[in-house]
């Protein structure tokens, strides 16, 4: 290991070469990510996980009480990820958007993902959370590294202050329409900002 | 359905306070939702009344609690170390002046005893209440002696032989209404007030029996599943469920940081994905908070008597979350499988004093476990009791099917097939492909790729005809006239124990992983099971020509152990646990 007594043996060209080549091969490693998740996303089964059970699904379990509890305010904001099929120097620039997958044919889904994140790769504009209705699309969101929540029956706006606490959302859009479904009102933005502003003061 | 909280009661003091985690044992608190209140001013408004939990609580935001004009009740404690009684003195007095100013009749002062109440009534001369009376707690357990400022716990315990035996435990791992479920707390120090009035609290035996809880019925489990490697946990744990459900009316819901999430819930389970720290590239501290207000919460809407965690290592979430209010009548199953690695680090093993039972699925290599769960014992040892089960798969629980249904749900054609299902791990992996394809080849064997349902579909390079995703394998056995498969638990007992084609073993060498080469090593001395391992190619081609031909020749092993259930004694273990906090 070096220690302070080491004399420096990296020059600031190299370092600079070690940024270019850092920035490269992230852009070369998302070009790769992002084209093997659409050579799945071109495959009709992807979604498809072939399970057999005799008996039929559960079903969804909606846990209430993570979404109503005030509390929430306290807790600090969790990452969301880029995902692996986009590069950006700084990531933590990008806002973070709901996505809200609902239960659709496949080749619907499919096709907006597609879309979705070809535009996401080109130019990354966001870091998404996707708000699942199925389960159906966890491996591949997760697969590709990818924020999600599974909200089952939940409508999305009832699941989006958690959302906005947890992860920082602004606003949550539909995959398949496009339709904003919720935004952040800039009342409730203030509201918040002057409650922060109380807690500093005190 | 969920348990029904009828009022909030907002807590105002330290949360995970003895105090506040025994309140949900009081009689009439039986039904009641505890929020955490921090400041009477912000959040007064959406509890219906508020315990402050000491003086000191108190007297730090007497102005916003008087303000709130909610039911208030102050729960006032006696002196704990008498070195501190002069501060204990001015703390008390000073709150008893400035009550005496105020007109405040929504308030009520309260301590834990009776005794409590009217040494502290005569010292500051105000009428002091009980905060109420906790039911005894039938049943014999052991006496732990707790001193202030030690978390260490030292007990005896019966033991299984008839005998006694020394335990250990960090007091501060406890949620005091499971303690006093496990063991009869004193207090060593019989001049610490304080703690003899606690600890006479916690033992109970003022109200004559338990309250009856219109709890959700049937009795629920939260099944915690880790992310791992493949569906190693999520597989057994569901066997284990299906055993529970087979015994009886048990609603289990997994809390699963796998993928699998649709696998479970097609298996009929309810679920909850969530995604890890390393998924969400998060700061774990930040995570676990959200984890531990999120599980608990959870905890208490469903009601959940008992968790189980398949895993090695415990998320301190799950320690924080039961230490909750209103989360202590909840006990803990670790079902912690053998074939540890013999360098693991024992440490692991100390989680033990966490829970009231050790499940650990057998395993029929376990002649030639050398891992810490075998060979070492914890320091901190708890409660906790231990269980080496029958050897737990899923394949007792879904009907097969016959070999031509399977095949032809598997789209095969005519002729011998083996499948060959490796997972990602094992050393050299083309090279044993390689070998298997020319053998099978030669063999006039059709091979068949299994692959993991959460895997991607199958990329270019690869034969889509000779690839299969399905799950689960156990239905499917009947289609194959040979297996060729990684060493895991599951797939291990489910071929050894319902699967009497040949087989061939190819263990895991990765280090992450159990003991795969010695559970594989142990098959093929018996007899059970020819057996390939990463390093040693120039051998492995030689045993996969003796298994090919075995295929071939559709020959049938019936020297493999049989399957003997192990169901009730699992069900009868996991409800002596229910029983210990139901009430």
């Amino acid at each position: 290991m070096a220690t302070e007594a080491d004399p420096l043996s990296v020059s600031p060209a190299q370092i600079r070469q070690m940024v270019r080549d850092q920035h490269e091969m992230g852009a070369k490693l998302a070009q790769y990510e992002f084209r093997a998740m659409m050579r799945e996303l071109a495959d009709p089964t992807v979604f498809e996980l072939e399970i057999d059970f005799p008996n039929p699904p559960a079903p969804s379990f909606r846990p209430t009480l993570m979404t109503n509890g005030p509390e929430i305010r306290r807790l600090p904001q969790l990452n969301v990820q880029l995902g692996a099929v986009a590069w950006h120097t700084n990531p933590q620039d990008l806002p973070t958007v709901g996505i809200f997958i609902p239960v659709a044919e496949s080749d619907v889904l499919r096709e907006a993902l597609q879309s979705l994140i070809t535009a996401h790769y080109t130019k990354p504009f966001a870091r998404f959370v996707f708000l699942c209705e199925s389960l159906r699309v966890v491996p591949i969101l997760g697969r590709h590294q990818f924020t999600f929540e599974y909200l089952g029956t939940m409508p999305p706006s009832e699941a989006a202050m958690r959302l906005r606490y947890r992860f920082g959302i602004r606003e949550i859009l539909n995959l398949v329409t496009g339709n904003r479904l919720w935004s952040a009102t800039s009342a409730e933005t203030a509201a918040d900002i002057e409650q922060v502003n109380k807690k500093a003061e005190d | 359905m969920t348990v029904v909280h009828s009022d909030r009661l907002g807590l105002l003091g330290i949360q995970t306070s003895p105090v506040a985690q025994l309140l949900q044992d009081l009689p009439e608190e039986a039904r009641t939702h505890f929020l955490q209140v921090n400041d009477p001013a912000d959040d007064a408004a959406r509890v219906d009344r508020i315990l402050v939990l000491s003086q000191d609580d108190a007297l730090a935001h007497l102005p916003t609690l008087m303000r709130s004009k909610k039911p208030c009740r102050i729960l006032l404690r006696r002196a704990g170390d008498p070195d501190e009684a002069v501060l204990w003195h001015t703390g008390i007095t000073l709150l008893a002046k400035a009550l005496g100013q105020v007109d405040w009749p929504q308030m009520e002062l309260v301590a834990l005893t009776e005794e409590a109440a009217k040494s502290l009534s005569s010292h500051i001369d105000m009428p002091v209440g009980v905060i109420g009376a906790l039911p005894a707690i039938p049943g014999k357990r052991p006496r732990v002696a707790l001193k202030r400022g030690e978390d260490l716990l030292t007990f005896a315990l019966d033991a299984s032989d008839g005998g006694r035996e020394t335990r250990r435990a960090s007091l501060s791992i406890f949620n005091w209404a499971r303690l006093r479920r496990l063991a009869n707390p004193i207090a060593a120090d019989e001049n610490d007030l304080d703690l003899n009035d606690l600890t006479t609290f916690a033992r109970g035996g003022a109200a004559p029996s338990m309250p009856v809880i219109p709890r959700n019925t049937p009795r629920c489990l939260v099944a915690v599943v880790p992310n791992g490697v493949g569906l190693g946990h999520v597989t057994r744990m569901m066997a284990i469920g299906k055993a529970l459900q087979k015994s009886g009316d048990i609603r289990i819901v997994f809390w699963s940081y796998s993928r699998a999430a649709e696998i479970l819930q097609a298996a009929g389970f309810e679920v909850v994905i969530r995604q890890n720290p390393l998924h969400l590239k998060a700061h774990p501290p930040s995570w676990r908070e959200w984890e531990t207000l999120e599980f608990a919460n959870t905890l208490r809407q469903l009601g959940a008597t008992l968790i189980s965690y398949d895993g090695g290592t415990f998320d301190p979430f799950i320690r924080q979350a039961l230490r909750q209010p209103g989360c202590g009548h909840i006990g803990v199953v670790w079902v912690r499988r053998g074939m540890y690695r013999a360098d693991t680090d024992p440490q692991l093993l100390e989680a033990e004093q966490f829970c009231d039972l050790i499940v650990e699925p057998g395993d029929l290599a376990q002649a030639v476990d050398m891992g810490p769960t075998r060979t070492k014992q914890a320091v901190y040892r708890g409660f906790c009791k231990s269980l080496i089960s029958q050897p737990v798969t899923l394949k007792p629980y879904l009907p097969s099917y016959s070999k031509k249904e399977a095949k032809k749900r598997l789209k095969l054609r005519r002729g011998r097939h083996c499948l060959v299902s490796l997972g990602g791990a094992f050393g050299d992996w083309s090279v044993l492909r390689d070998q298997i394809e020319q053998s099978a080849k030669a063999h006039k064997v059709h091979v068949v790729w299994a692959q993991s349902p959460l895997a991607p579909p199958p990329t270019e390079g690869q034969s889509t005809a000779q690839v299969r995703r399905f799950y689960p394998l156990s239905r499917y056995l009947d289609a194959f006239d040979g297996m060729i498969t990684a060493t895991g638990y599951n797939s291990y007992h489910e071929l050894m124990l319902g699967y009497d084609g040949p087989v061939l073993l190819a263990p895991t060498n990765n280090v992450r992983l159990d003991d795969q080469v010695g559970r594989a090593k142990w098959a093929g001395d018996q007899g059970w099971a020819h057996v390939v391992l990463s390093d040693q190619h120039s051998e492995n081609t030689a045993i996969i020509d003796r298994f090919m031909q075995e295929v071939r020749s559709g020959l049938r092993h019936k020297n493999r152990p049989q399957a003997t259930p192990g169901d009730d004694e699992i069900a009868a273990a996991f409800n002596e646990i229910f029983d210990r906090y139901s009430d």
